[in-house]
């Protein structure tokens, strides 16, 4: 069914794209398309286009070594379908040069900044061209994810400077905020335009916390990995630890156990509850709601503690290993997990009574910090902030992984796109997580929590994705001897902060931090 | 006034522990850190290996622990069940960067 859906993509080609494409073949749910690099930008705005297909990820290898030449890669999801489209397009040898996809495909924006920094390709028509995740004074011509670049190198530092956009006029004056920040919360740098209260413009500058991730995991076997994604984004682990071992079971085409499966399904439910009870008493709390925040941080707590009580682990580590999970729920923690999740639910409900009949916090959270669906689509937010402006996706639904398919749940939406929209949306995501969690531990079949997963193929690709409390991430694993020749991780963060700087305009600078919470981006997940 | 006093003292009652006055035991699953016996080594450096950060090593004296690398993840308890268990042990705060070293002599 679905290889039928992906072949009639490449039969409804028009005839001035089909003759460009240089081969098409289906592995499982993608559809892979050879390109020429001139070819790319009009290929993947059709499919963009006429299949209203996200882009999941851009991301490039460099495949000097074997083939003289850097590869781009382009994977959109067209609407509708659990498949997805990969259009593969080589670099001329020697060229550092493509096409931007920028002007047509919006979202590309950051992922060609990134690969820019990175490989160090220029993409030619890119509207802004500036460093993303290279810091200041960081020399021309290092990049790190090019092979020839040695894991322990130490390029020396020069000078360098950053051109923040510019806004000018009579009264308006500039707030630089951070990259230091008062709470203990991530760096980041954020550059305010002000005239009078509103905020005009915001440019956010990330990548302090750039730790080289996706370069580490080159050199890494594929089963200290696992350890490597938990810590990507500290607390999404299951959601990253999850994604990364289906992208590596899938490059060994392994079965993982149903039970393991379950259990999963439990874990990244553990830990959504627990995320977004927290965004939702920071939001409490930035509204200078004090009892409603105290409140929630203790029912934060108590979910906490659940999970510590289950695997030892508050944050979740340890869960999950390639081909299933390290350690069965016995009777005794289904148990203790339901009896747990029974008060954590009578205790939400009294929170959420709380907080929505608070005239004080909805004063502060109506209206605030929108993104219009037009501009969620546009930016391709993800996550409960796209769908708090209306957008219908869910990869849980849509892609569904582990349990998912044989669980009932419901994609909560919300319309206003505002703080309080967001807030809701995450209200009715917790609901959600505790009916889910309730199903997989009835649902769940006895048997194998783990299966052996071996000869991992060089040179095979394999994508998962994952809805983490932040909402979509991805793992893209190419395959090298025994470890991984290219790892492209995006997390939610990278696709929702641009829109951040979308839903600030108009608000007053106080308001920034309670949008800057009803947001909840990684810092970490993001500079990777 | 009444939704303060219903979700207020009333209702939950004291939510802290006096500690570190009075112990705190974490829950059974807990992993904290991990012990091995000496007695029951016999130096095959399984759980070097096993390391993903390289917290252990095996030295004259014993095998040594550095709780400065240990991201307890139980990779060693899992490929040594006779001589490395992951403890409930949690208070591993040192004053010193030696004070994270922490060696288990054989025999």
């Amino acid at each position: 069914m679905t290889v039928e859906k992906l072949r009639l993509i490449v039969e409804e080609l028009p005839p001035e794209l089909y003759s460009k494409v240089r081969s098409a073949k289906v592995r499982g749910n993608d559809l892979r398309l050879v390109t020429g690099i001139d070819d790319l930008a009009s290929l993947a705005k059709h499919i963009h286009g006429a299949y209203q297909a996200p882009l999941v990820t851009m991301h490039a290898t460099d495949d000097r070594a074997a083939e003289d030449c850097f590869k781009l890669y382009v994977i959109l999801s067209p609407k509708g379908m659990d498949a997805f489209v990969t259009i593969i397009a080589a670099l001329e040898p020697r060229s550092q040069r493509f096409v931007s996809l920028t002007p047509q495909i919006n979202e590309a924006d950051w992922y060609e900044r990134e690969v820019q920094d990175m490989f160090g390709l220029e993409a030619i028509g890119h509207p802004d061209p500036r460093p993303l995740v290279l810091y200041d004074d960081w020399p021309q011509g290092e990049h790190p994810l090019r092979k020839d670049f040695p894991l322990d190198r130490r390029p020396p530092r020069v000078k360098g400077e950053y051109p923040f956009t510019k806004v000018e006029g009579e009264g308006v004056y500039e707030i630089p905020v951070g990259p230091v920040h008062a709470g203990v919360i991530e760096p980041g740098h954020f550059r305010f335009s002000v005239a009078g209260e509103p905020i005009i413009n915001l440019e956010v500058r990330l990548g302090y916390v750039h730790k080289g991730i996706e370069k580490i995991s080159e050199s890494t076997p594929y089963w200290r990995g696992t350890h490597l994604a938990e810590r990507i984004s500290g607390d999404n682990s299951v959601a990253h630890s999850t994604a990364y071992c289906q992208t590596v079971e899938a490059l060994a085409s392994a079965e993982v156990p149903e039970r393991a499966e379950y259990i999963r399904t439990v874990m990244l439910e553990l830990e959504r509850i627990y995320n977004l009870i927290g965004d939702i008493s920071g939001i409490a709390l930035d509204t200078a709601f004090s009892v409603g925040a105290a409140n929630g941080y203790l029912l934060r707590e108590k979910a906490l503690n659940l999970n510590e009580c289950l695997t030892g682990s508050r944050l979740l580590r340890s869960v999950n290993v390639i081909g299933g999970v390290r350690k069965d729920l016995s009777a005794n923690d289904r148990e203790k997990t339901l009896s747990a999740l029974v008060r954590l639910k009578l205790e939400f409900e009294d929170l959420v009574d709380l907080m929505v009949t608070s005239t004080s916090l909805l004063d502060r959270v109506e209206t605030t910090g929108r993104l219009s669906t037009e501009m969620a689509i546009r930016l391709n937010v993800v996550g409960p902030v796209a769908r708090a402006s209306g957008v219908d996706r869910d990869v849980r639904r849509d892609h569904p992984y582990a349990a998912y398919d044989r669980l009932n749940f419901l994609v909560p939406r919300g319309t206003a796109g505002d703080v309080n929209a967001r807030t809701r949306v995450k209200i009715d995501e917790v609901r959600e997580s505790f009916s889910l969690i309730d199903q997989a531990l009835d649902g769940m079949p006895s048997g194998p929590i783990r299966t052996v997963v071996e000869n991992i193929p060089a040179g095979e690709m394999a994508m998962s994705l994952v809805e983490s409390p932040r909402g979509e991430l991805v793992h893209w694993i190419l395959a090298g001897k025994e470890r991984p020749y290219r790892h492209k991780i995006r997390d939610a963060s990278f696709c929702n902060w641009l829109a951040m700087e979308e839903a600030v305009l108009g608000n007053i600078v106080p308001d920034f931090p309670l949008i800057n919470k009803s947001f909840n981006l990684s810092y970490s997940g993001n500079d990777l | 006034m009444f939704k303060f006093l219903k979700l207020g003292v009333l209702k939950r009652g004291v939510q802290t522990k006096p500690y570190p006055q009075e112990p705190a035991v974490p829950f059974d699953a807990f992993i904290g850190l991990p012990v091995v016996d000496g007695a029951a080594c016999d130096r095959c450096s399984h759980c070097v290996s096993a390391c993903p950060v390289q917290a252990i090593s095996l030295t004259d004296e014993g095998v040594e622990i550095s709780t400065a690398r240990c991201i307890f993840c139980g990779e060693c308890a899992e490929v040594c069940p006779q001589a490395i268990k992951m403890s409930r042990e949690f208070e591993l705060a040192a004053t010193s960067r030696e004070g994270l070293r922490v060696v288990y002599r054989h025999g």
